[in-house]
This record gives structure tokens, C-alpha cells and sequence, in this order.
């Protein structure tokens, strides 16, 4: 029997995922320079908004997202990812904060990259 | 006549020696992490992004190899950066289940990278299939 191609309502999709996540960083990270002090916050904001929009989702994932940002400097990082789960109903989301070379100077400018993990139960 | 109460053997947590305990295995995660960073002078792009998948893949084979409840399903993330005095701060949040799922990270740190790994651990519970 042919599967069709179509996006069930119970699995993972991605496009969804990616907008909450580049929403919840815009909202918090538009037109904001670097702050140690408000770094902290920062995260917890948006790692908040974007778990209160996956869970309104209401799909039956496990959820975990994991935000690093960073100040504008002359430096390298790269991330990586490894997981053992089922590739058929699992994945997971990278979303990078600005895309492209942003406007700021250095020391200014502000890195993000939020990644979501999201495993079937 | 006496009912006997039937026992429920259909599990939805694992057992307890079978039950994942991150915090046993950092110093495991150390250990990896010095091995590749230690002897690195300088930092190179290529070689960086080479080295963090090798962390992680690595730390995912050792976690299989535990042998742990098979329905545990493992997620390794590696960061690994340059250090020129910039800030880097970063944060988690979790959807799951206490009493199942949990985490553990390690940050190792020499004179010109840091390398921030992340283990999560999520419970899939087993289902009915009917065959």
C-alpha cells in the first residue's frame, strides 16, 4: 500500500518548530546589545516562550531547548549534535540568531543559537 | 472462594538498576574531553568542528555501551568555542518527565577553547503491539 506524503497531525514538523523558536528570539533579542547582567534573563526568556509555544502544540513529545548566546567577537564556535532515538518520529531544530552577517560592531552584537531536541513518548 | 489479585506486569518506568544515572558519568565526559583538547595549541575552524563531532560521538557510543533500559533514547550536544575573552552564557528548559528523564553537562575549559557537552536522557514507554 503507497504511504501518502502528508504531514500527520502527530508527528514532528519542522517549519512549525523553527517559527516558534525564531519568534521567541526575535521578541526578546531585537535591538538589544550585549548586557552580561542581562544575559541570564535573556535565556530564561526565551527558552520560556519558546516551551510555552511547543506545549501548545499539544503533541506527544518530550521536549528539551538549549540556548547559548554569545558576544560579537573575532571568535569560532561550532556546536554539535549526536542522539540515539527513533529517525522516523524524532528530531531536532537549530535555529541561529542573526542569519547572516549582522549590522553590529563587535562587542555590540549579540550570537544566538537555540537548539529543541524533540523525542517521542 | 478467594480472588487472587492479579499483579500488573506491564511497566512504564524502568527498573532500578536499569534507570540512567547521569551524574555517574561525567567524569567520564572529562575524561573524553581531555583526551581530544588537551594537547591543541592553537584553534583551528576545521579541526575544532572535526574534534566536537568526535566528542559526541564518542560520549553517544559509551552511553549505548552502558546498557542501560533499552528504551532510553540519548541526546549528545557538544559545543566547542574559542576563548578571546567574549561573553558565552547558556541555558536549558525541559518538557518531560521527572521521574524518567534527566541531564547532565561538563564544561572543560584550557587556555584557548572551552568545550560545554550536554547528555539528555528521555524514556520512550513501551507500548502494546499487537502482532
Amino acid at each position: 500500500m503507497e504511504e501518502v506524503d502528508d504531514v500527520d497531525e502527530n508527528e514532528f514538523n519542522q517549519e512549525e518548530i523553527e517559527d516558534i523558536i525564531q519568534e521567541s528570539i526575535e521578541k526578546v533579542l531585537e535591538n538589544q546589545k550585549f548586557d552580561e547582567t542581562k544575559v541570564q534573563q535573556w535565556i530564561n526568556d526565551i527558552c520560556e516562550r519558546v516551551m510555552t509555544g511547543l506545549n501548545k502544540l499539544c503533541k506527544a513529545y518530550k521536549y528539551v531547548c538549549n540556548c547559548l548566546i554569545q558576544q560579537k567577537i573575532d571568535a569560532g564556535f561550532h556546536t554539535t549534535a549526536t542522539c540515539v532515538w527513533e529517525s522516523l518520529s524524532d528530531g531536532l531544530v537549530t535555529v541561529q540568531y542573526p542569519k547572516g552577517r549582522a549590522k553590529e560592531p563587535p562587542l555590540q552584537g549579540i550570537q544566538c543559537i537555540c537548539t529543541v531536541f524533540c523525542v517521542k513518548f | 472462594m478467594k480472588s487472587r489479585k492479579e499483579k500488573n506486569t506491564y511497566k512504564l518506568r524502568p527498573a532500578l538498576k536499569d534507570k540512567f544515572r547521569p551524574s555517574e558519568f561525567r567524569p567520564r565526559i572529562d575524561e573524553i574531553c581531555r583526551e581530544k583538547l588537551d594537547d591543541l595549541v592553537t584553534f583551528d575552524n576545521t579541526l575544532a568542528q572535526e574534534l566536537g563531532q568526535e566528542i559526541a560521538t564518542e560520549i553517544k557510543q559509551e552511553l549505548k555501551d552502558l546498557g542501560k533500559d533499552p528504551n532510553y533514547r540519548f541526546c549528545v550536544s557538544s559545543i566547542v568555542g574559542e576563548k578571546k575573552g567574549q561573553g558565552v552564557q547558556a541555558g536549558t528548559n525541559c518538557a518531560w518527565d521527572l521521574d524518567t528523564d534527566s541531564c547532565t553537562s561538563h564544561c572543560y575549559s584550557s587556555e584557548i577553547l572551552f568545550c560545554f557537552v550536554l547528555i539528555f536522557t528521555t524514556y520512550r514507554y513501551p507500548t502494546m503491539d499487537k502482532e
